[in-house]
């Protein structure tokens, strides 16, 4: 490989590299920022019991994952 | 044969009548027309519904959240979110290739980070409007206070403490769908107590003023 192939592999591994790095920092704070919501939603729903409380705590649950599955996606498949 | 263990009955489970708490069959007349659903503003008398300090003998009598016309921002721009990547997409395509030299997997990631974000926000409000209610009860006024998500405030007065209730309403649209603001005023150095934005105001003072009157004629025999 001459340096001006090396060169040009460089600049577009590295690119797409940080953008792969960014996706999974701000996936990882989302997946952060679902938990607090789940963790959030449980107290709501102590502090006021409705009959829905158990469909709105499985919405906070399936959020939660879906978040944590698009993680673990751009980890594995990007 | 004794019992061992009774279980105390759920107060969620107990069937609710204005009349077994000394409250005329009269009142609940004033309860606006579709009220009572799941996702209502206004329940007069709920049942299964229950808060964290409710003590034994207590009974919700209102129940109020935020008119839903307040929602209508958050609504509105959840579903320009949900619609926006539908509108981009033609525009950054070509005969199904992307004219952007950006790899098919990050923009399958980028749609799906998108949706997953406009859901968060969607499900954020909700739960501050949801949660966020002014409770009446037969002895106390509260008030369940989300700000944020993190951020929660609550506040309780005993109805002998309540000294005047008055409503205000603001606006073509409060005019509109019959809703606006309940300030309860409480004695000495207590925070006053404000409804934000709640359906049918009149209706809220009339049977705050009730059940002020009918604590005060209790006080007095």
């Amino acid at each position: 490989m001459n340096p001006e192939q090396l060169f040009d592999q460089f600049f577009t591994v590295v690119p797409l590299l940080i953008l792969k790095i960014f996706s999974v920092v701000i996936l990882a704070m989302h997946t952060l920022f679902a938990i607090v919501l789940l963790r959030q939603v449980r107290l709501m729903t102590r502090v006021l019991e409705v009959r829905t409380s158990g469909v709105i705590f499985t919405i906070g649950v399936v959020h939660l994952f879906a978040s944590l599955g698009v993680l673990l996606w751009a980890i594995f498949f990007l | 044969m004794p019992d061992i263990f009774v279980s105390p009955s759920s107060p969620a489970s107990v069937p609710l009548s204005p009349t077994a708490f000394g409250i005329p069959t009269a009142l609940s007349t004033l309860v606006p027309p579709g009220s009572g659903g799941m996702l209502s503003a206004f329940h007069f008398m709920p049942q299964g519904v229950h808060f964290e300090t409710q003590e034994s003998g207590e009974v919700i009598i209102l129940l109020l959240r935020r008119h839903w016309i307040t929602n209508v921002p958050w609504i509105v721009l959840s579903i320009l979110l949900l619609i926006i990547p539908i509108l981009i997409l033609p525009f950054i395509s070509q005969g199904g290739e992307l004219i952007v030299a950006i790899p098919q997997t990050f923009i399958t990631l980028l749609i799906f980070v998108w949706y997953l974000l406009t859901f968060s926000y969607f499900y954020s409000h909700f739960l501050l409007w949801y949660f966020t209610v002014s409770i009446v009860t037969n002895e106390r006024i509260v008030d369940i206070d989300y700000i944020n998500i993190l951020n929660k405030k609550f506040a309780a007065t005993r109805i002998s403490r309540v000294e005047d209730v008055t409503m205000r309403a603001r606006g073509f649209l409060s005019a509109f769908f019959h809703y606006g603001d309940v300030e309860v005023q409480t004695a000495g150095t207590e925070p006053n107590f404000l409804f934000d934005s709640v359906p049918a105001p009149d209706r809220v003072v009339r049977i705050v003023n009730f059940l002020l009157g009918k604590q005060e004629e209790e006080e007095e025999t």
